[in-house]
């Protein structure tokens, strides 16, 4: 008969449990990415820079995101993925090889592609606010530059004096001063307008109701934005205007689930926003998860 | 029993050095996040573009470098609203008295705007003084801001655009004339036969 031991079921037991763990940090690990596969005949892009040829005013670059924030100098070369930020009556001129390119003040913009590939010089600008002009040299060099703008794309067909200006505002407007031709493709439409000489065009593309919604409804805020009487004046989000008669039902406002024109609970009755206090996150901002229109 | 108990001793055992150990302890704490104040112009009017809204302190530092030309950049909000007051601009019915975080309105802004570059407007602006209504409609007559309601708020963004377009209709007549650019790439005297 086998004897049954308990030091040994101890030790069989530690041993089974280190073994469990010192397996599982190897499995958290994550696998290293390999590159991604090429397609035959597809050749490496040679990865070019834009140097710095003319700067006036404070203009500020970074190498990559979450890296500082640096001045620029003349001669400076600014590589793939460099952001550059432009102060007031700031400008800056960068030779990209294919193309040179003015940024103008108050503008933040990345070099989001800027590489050599089977003789093709590709350019990508993604701008996210401000203006910028280039002059792209397609005759002797094979180019493909691009200007991303939030709402449409910048393409040119060999030419001088494109230019790009995007505000949240007043949206985006392009065009051509000098010869040749862009093309501006809209993102949301994905509809492509062609600009010849002296041309421009915007992104324009609302519906009337989205249009004046735009333009006449208050910004969907978060609370830290708004003094305290604006905060939650006559039982309503950022406005003191009462509430409409025919909208107040016995027991308050009514929620219609987000389709109620920014007619918000009172976030004194939500047990989550008792815990928090008002105005502390997201949540206590918006009761019905942000849906309202105010 | 004993069998059970000692098997949960060793168990518990070996559980707790592991723990212990923990990739956690490895990851270093991100530091808590103080506000700074933006030291130079073009990282102030980046940063406000990423904002939702421009507050009161936005919009008098906004005008502080406007009505300078670039020759001051603004301190704290108490600073830049004591420099627009020698200038007279301030006082007037918001930004005198308002606290650093309010929000800023389009008619709050077109009213400063107004104040600021000297925009006399119509008869009636010139009859009753820059009202909200009055002074936005002439800022968009003059393609410094959209049409809008008075009451709505002024994104980060698009305060950055009003100062953009002031500044350009101020220097150049149009509030989007861009200098002419000359020269041309590297690449092309390179490829140049």
């Amino acid at each position: 008969m086998i004897r049954f031991r308990p030091w040994l079921l101890t030790v069989l037991v530690l041993v089974l449990v280190s073994g469990v763990r010192a397996a599982e940090p190897a499995a958290e690990k994550p696998a290293a990415v390999e590159p991604a596969a090429r397609e035959p005949g597809q050749a490496q892009p040679d990865a070019l820079t834009a140097s710095v040829k003319e700067v006036t005013g404070t203009v500020e670059t970074r190498p990559a995101v979450g890296e500082p924030w640096g001045p620029v100098k003349v001669g400076m070369n600014l590589a793939e993925g460099a952001d550059l930020r432009t102060g007031f009556r700031a400008r800056c001129v960068l030779d990209m090889v294919d193309s040179l390119v003015q940024v103008e003040p108050l503008t933040v913009v990345r070099l989001g592609e800027l590489a050599r590939r089977d003789g093709q010089v590709r350019t990508r600008l993604f701008l996210k606010h401000g203006h910028a002009a280039a002059i792209v040299e397609k005759e002797r060099i094979e180019s493909d530059f691009r200007i991303v703008t939030p709402s449409a794309t910048l393409s040119v067909r060999g030419t001088k004096d494109a230019f790009v200006g995007f505000f949240p505002d007043t949206g985006g407007t392009y065009g051509l001063g000098g010869p040749g031709l862009v093309g501006v493709r809209n993102h949301v439409l994905g509809k492509k307008t062609l600009c010849g000489p002296g041309q421009k065009t915007n992104d324009r593309i609302q519906a009337p109701g989205q249009l004046l919604q735009g333009q006449f409804l208050p910004v969907n805020l978060p609370g830290a934005g708004l003094g305290p009487k604006e905060s939650f004046a006559a039982k309503r989000w950022h406005t003191s205007n009462p509430l409409p008669g025919g909208l107040q039902g016995p027991a308050g406002p009514p929620n219609l689930l987000g389709k109620n024109l920014g007619q918000q609970k009172d976030p004194n009755q939500s047990s989550l926003l008792n815990e928090c206090g008002n105005h502390s996150g997201e949540n206590g901002d918006y009761p019905n998860g942000g849906n309202g229109l105010m | 029993m004993r069998t059970v108990i000692l098997a949960a001793a060793a168990l518990a055992l070996a559980a707790m050095p592991a723990a212990a150990a923990e990739p956690e302890a490895d990851e270093p704490e991100p530091a808590a996040a103080e506000p700074v104040i933006p030291d130079t112009d073009a990282q102030f009017f980046a940063e406000l573009g990423y904002k939702p809204v421009a507050t009161a302190s936005d919009t008098a530092r906004a005008l502080v470098v406007l009505v300078s030309e670039g020759q001051e950049l603004g301190g704290d909000y108490d600073d830049c609203r004591q420099w627009l007051r020698r200038r007279d601009i301030l006082p007037d019915a918001w930004l005198s008295e308002a606290g650093p975080a309010e929000a800023a309105t389009k008619g709050r802004l077109a009213r400063l705007l107004c104040k600021a570059l000297g925009i006399e407007g119509g008869l009636w602006m010139r009859l009753f003084g820059p009202q909200p209504r009055l002074a936005l409609q002439e800022c968009a007559y003059l393609d410094l801001m959209t049409r809008g309601a008075t009451y709505r708020h002024v994104e980060g963004g698009e305060l950055v655009g009003v100062i953009d377009r002031a500044d350009r209709l101020r220097t150049t007549g149009s509030p989007e004339e861009i200098p002419k650019l000359e020269g041309e790439p590297s690449g092309a005297k390179e490829a140049a036969p």
